[in-house]
C-alpha cells in the first residue's frame, strides 16, 4: 500500500467523498472483473460491484489497516455471494436468443468482421466463454479462489486474507478447482481455439 | 480420470505451488524428481500449465460505468447504515422478548399443573390455597364430628384397636360382643403429638364412657338381635377429666345396629349425592387453581404485540439490507 493510498483511506474515513471516489476509481476495474467471473453475468456483476462500493463507504471506519485491496475484494466477494443467493431465490431468464440446445446464439458483432484483430478478439471471446462455462460449474468457494489467483493474479496470502481462511485451505481449494476445470475444459475441447485446447496424455502420444 | 493412482496429494500440492511459482528450493528438487518418476504427474503438470496460461489470457472487461458515489448517494448510504442496524436490533430484541415471554408462560403453566411437589413460588401459592381449604374444613369438622363407621355386633374373642387421625376404639368382652366406633377427630389429626402423650388417658376415657352390658351366652343365642341390650353410660362432659394440656371435646358415639326388619331389603339404590353435584364440587375446588394458572405474568396481547413488532422490524431490516 502506497503512502498516497494511505492518505486517501484516512481522508475517506474522515468523510472526504472525493478521496473515497479516488479509491473507487483505483480498484473498480479489478472489483468488477472479479464480480463478473464469479457472477457470470454483467448486470449482476454491476449490481454486486455497486453494492460493494456502497458497503465499503459505510464500513470504511471499520478498516483496521492491512491490505486495502484484500479488504475491498472481501467486500466484493461477499456482495457477489449475496447477489447469488438472491438469484437463487428469484431465478431469471436471459433475454439473449438461444439455440435449441440452450446455448446462446452468436452475437452479430462477432461475425460482422473477420479481420485478424477481430479474429483474435473472437477467439479470446470463445476462450473466455468456455472458461466461464466451466467456472460456473465449480462451487462458489472453488470459483472464487480460482478467479482470484488464476485470473486476477493475486497471491495465496492475499486470497487467504480475502476469504479469511488459512493459506493451506486456499491451496487445497485451488488444487481441486484446477483439476475440475481441466476435466471440464477437456470435455469441451472442441469448443476451444486450437492454441488453447488442453492436450491430454493420449493426445501427446 | 485425472487423478492417477501414482499421483499423491503431496504431488498435487507441489504441482499447485509449481504452477504459481511458489516452490521452495527443496520442494523444487522434490517436484522435479517426482516429474521424472511419474509420467501421469508430468502430463498433469503440462496440462494445468496450459490451463493457467489460458486463464491468464482471458481479456479483462472494461467497467460499464464508474462506480463512484455522488453526494446524494453518499448521504443515502449513510442514512441506510444507521437505520438498518436499528431495525435489526429492534427485531432481535423483540424476538428475544417474545421467546422469554412464551418460555416463561410455558414454564409456569407446567409448574402449576405438575403432579409432583416442587420448590418455587407457584407451589407456595398452591400450598397457601390448600391450607385455606383445610382450615375451612377443620372448622366444619369441629362443629360436627364425622362418623365413618359405628357398628356393633356380638362376637367372641379378644382384640383391640386404636389409631390416631381416624380414631378407632374397640372394647371387647371375653364372653362376646364388640362395639366398634371409628370416627374422625379433627383435633386428633392436628394434635397427634398431644394425643400420643395422653393416649393412656384417652383409653381410660373410652372405657369409662362406653360399657357394654352383655347378656348371658344362652340368652344371647335365643334372643333376637334387637333385644341385645346395650347401654351407654354417658357422664356429663364437664365431669370428664380433661388432659393436662388440652381440653378434648368428645361426643358419645352413635351406635347403629342392624335393623332386623330391613334385613334383605334394598334400602337405597343411589347415593345421597348426584354425580353432577360431585363434579360441581370438584370444579369449585379446581377453580382457584385455574384462576392461579390464568394469572400469567404477561398477558397474551403483549406477547402478540411483541411478536408483531419483531416481524415488522425484521421485514424493514430485510428490506433495508437487500433493497436496490
Amino acid at each position: 500500500m502506497t503512502m498516497e493510498e494511505s492518505i486517501l483511506i484516512e481522508k475517506a474515513a474522515d468523510g472526504d467523498l472525493d478521496a473515497f471516489n479516488q479509491l473507487v476509481l483505483t480498484y473498480q476495474e479489478l472489483a468488477f472483473n472479479v464480480a463478473f467471473r464469479i457472477m457470470s453475468d454483467e448486470a449482476s456483476a454491476v449490481d454486486a460491484t455497486q453494492d460493494a462500493v456502497i458497503s465499503m463507504y459505510r464500513k470504511l471506519d471499520t478498516y483496521r489497516g492491512g491490505s486495502f485491496k484484500a479488504w475491498f475484494l472481501r467486500i466484493v466477494t461477499n456482495a457477489c455471494y449475496d447477489e447469488l443467493r438472491k438469484q437463487k431465490r428469484r431465478p431469471t431468464v436471459p433475454l439473449e436468443p438461444e439455440t435449441d440446445d440452450g446455448d446462446l446464439l452468436e452475437s452479430p458483432e462477432w461475425i460482422a468482421d473477420q479481420s485478424p484483430d477481430m479474429e483474435e478478439t473472437m477467439m479470446n471471446a470463445q476462450l473466455g466463454r468456455a472458461i466461464q462455462n466451466c467456472l460456473d460449474k465449480l462451487n462458489e468457494k472453488h470459483r472464487t479462489v480460482m478467479v482470484m489467483i488464476d485470473i486476477s493474479g493475486e497471491d495465496y496470502e492475499t486470497v487467504a486474507e480475502i476469504i479469511q481462511s488459512p493459506v493451506g485451505t486456499v491451496k487445497s481449494r485451488l488444487s481441486r478447482a484446477r483439476l475440475k476445470m481441466q476435466e471440464c475444459l477437456q470435455n469441451a475441447g472442441e469448443l476451444l481455439p486450437d492454441q488453447f485446447r488442453l492436450k491430454s496424455e493420449e493426445d501427446d502420444d | 480420470m485425472i487423478r492417477q493412482e501414482n499421483v499423491t496429494n503431496r504431488d498435487l500440492e507441489l504441482l499447485c505451488a509449481a504452477l504459481d511459482h511458489a516452490l521452495k528450493p527443496e520442494e523444487k528438487v522434490e517436484f522435479d524428481r517426482r516429474l521424472t518418476e511419474s509420467s501421469h504427474l508430468a502430463n498433469l503438470y503440462r496440462t494445468q500449465r496450459h490451463l493457467k496460461t489460458a486463464m491468464g489470457q482471458i481479456p479483462r472487461r472494461k467497467v460499464p460505468h464508474n462506480f463512484t458515489l455522488t453526494r446524494a448517494e453518499a448521504r443515502k448510504a449513510k442514512r441506510g447504515n444507521i437505520l438498518q442496524p436499528i431495525f435489526g436490533w429492534a427485531s432481535a430484541v423483540s424476538a428475544l422478548l417474545v421467546a422469554v415471554v412464551f418460555g416463561s408462560q410455558l414454564f409456569f403453566n407446567n409448574l402449576a399443573f405438575a403432579p409432583a411437589p416442587a420448590d418455587g413460588p407457584p407451589m407456595v401459592m398452591m400450598e397457601e390455597h390448600a391450607t385455606l381449604n383445610e382450615t375451612a374444613s377443620i372448622g366444619i369438622m369441629e362443629e360436627k364430628p364425622i362418623y365413618l363407621l359405628n357398628w356393633n355386633y356380638g362376637a367372641r374373642g379378644m382384640g383391640g384397636m386404636d389409631a390416631i387421625g381416624g380414631k378407632g376404639g374397640a372394647s371387647i368382652d371375653g364372653s362376646g360382643g364388640v362395639n366398634v366406633n371409628i370416627y374422625v377427630d379433627p383435633e386428633a389429626i392436628y394434635e397427634a403429638d398431644l394425643l400420643l402423650e395422653s393416649d393412656d388417658i384417652l383409653e381410660e376415657m373410652l372405657m369409662e364412657d362406653f360399657s357394654v352390658e352383655m347378656l348371658p351366652e344362652e340368652q344371647l343365642e335365643d334372643s333376637p338381635v334387637d333385644q341385645w341390650a346395650f347401654s351407654v353410660e354417658e357422664p356429663p362432659l364437664d365431669e370428664v377429666e380433661a388432659p393436662a394440656t388440652k381440653q378434648l371435646h368428645r361426643e358419645p358415639p352413635k351406635i347403629y345396629g342392624i335393623d332386623p326388619d330391613k334385613v334383605g331389603t334394598i334400602v337405597k339404590m343411589n347415593p345421597d349425592f348426584s354425580f353432577g353435584q360431585l363434579e360441581e364440587a370438584t370444579e369449585n375446588q379446581a377453580q382457584p387453581i385455574e384462576e392461579l394458572s390464568n394469572k400469567q405474568p404477561v398477558q397474551t396481547e403483549v406477547s402478540i404485540a411483541l411478536l408483531s413488532a419483531a416481524l415488522i422490524f425484521g421485514l424493514v431490516w430485510y428490506y433495508l439490507k437487500y433493497r436496490r
